[in-house]
């Protein structure tokens, strides 16, 4: 008998919350949603990379700041021209290897 | 098995405008109201559309993307001075009489009710109440099958505890 009533009640609560939204009619015209939305991407995204730029500036301490050109300047400093063409040399072959795995992996019909 | 066809954006939309106003009602507070919430959560479908695979039903993303855009607008709307996205496509237009008043009542009394509930517990008795089942509330949230029903069956004489009492 107390579980019929709370059912009763239950059912009554769902019917409530089912016609929560009968309250305003929604209109939506499609075509121009759609034209909206994307030309409020990018000025609402750059914003967002803008603002979370400046909370990493904001966050980054002086102290961060100093070291990290520190080190800069110590890579800068310490490696002599063969380093720096060794390393150019394992970019661009890394680079190039990479490039043809990714054709390769285009050409292929799955 | 038949495939289902794939829905486009509009379609997802229209379909599902009831029940992502239906969230955004329930969460929203001043001074965010049902039809802001209700914009940015379309805004986040629009956003994350491309990326949807279909991995799961169309339903369970939509119920993800309108909690989470619904329960973080407490914090994040309020850190962008109310500056949430105004789209012009969408019109909303009050109804003449769609309930009695005992009804608009009863919601009143299940909507600050609601409110009362960890984070969590909301989530679950919203989707309970949208008609899901406990395994695909379990794939919105999180936690398992199991864990949905026990927790239901607290959730829901909570509830049932709070709305007679206010109701009376």
């Amino acid at each position: 008998m107390e579980h019929k009533k709370q059912q009763e009640e239950w059912d009554a609560i769902k019917n409530a919350w089912n016609k929560s939204s009968e309250g305003k009619d929604i209109k939506i015209t499609m075509t121009q949603l759609v034209e909206e939305l994307q030309s409020w991407t990018s000025p609402f995204e750059q914003d967002s990379i803008r603002k979370d730029i400046a909370l990493i500036k904001a966050s980054t301490s002086p102290f961060e700041k100093d070291s990290i050109k520190r080190d800069i300047n110590f890579i800068k400093r310490n490696t002599s021209p063969f380093e720096k063409n060794l390393a150019k040399s394992f970019v661009n072959f890394f680079t190039r290897r990479i490039k043809k795995i990714i054709a390769n992996i285009r050409g292929k019909d799955f | 098995m038949k495939k289902r066809e794939p829905q486009s954006f509009e379609q997802i939309i229209e379909a599902n405008k009831s029940k992502i106003y239906r969230i955004c009602r329930v969460y929203a507070a001043n001074p965010i109201g049902p039809e802001d919430l209700f914009q940015e959560v379309v805004y986040q479908i629009w956003k994350s559309y491309a990326s949807f695979k279909g991995k799961s039903g169309v339903d369970t993303w939509i119920y993800k993307i309108a909690l989470n855009v619904c329960m973080r607008s407490k914090g994040q709307l309020d850190k962008k001075n109310n500056q949430t996205i105004r789209l012009e496509a969408i019109q909303f237009s009050p109804v003449v009489n769609p309930v009695s008043a005992m009804e608009e009542d009863r919601y009143e009394a299940l909507k600050s009710c609601i409110s009362t509930l960890k984070k969590m517990d909301r989530s679950i008795v919203i989707l309970s109440l949208e008609g899901l089942p406990y395994k695909e509330i379990g794939v919105v949230t999180g936690l398992s099958e199991n864990h949905i029903a026990v927790k239901m069956k607290r959730i829901r004489k909570q509830l049932l505890n709070c709305i007679t009492s206010k109701l009376k």
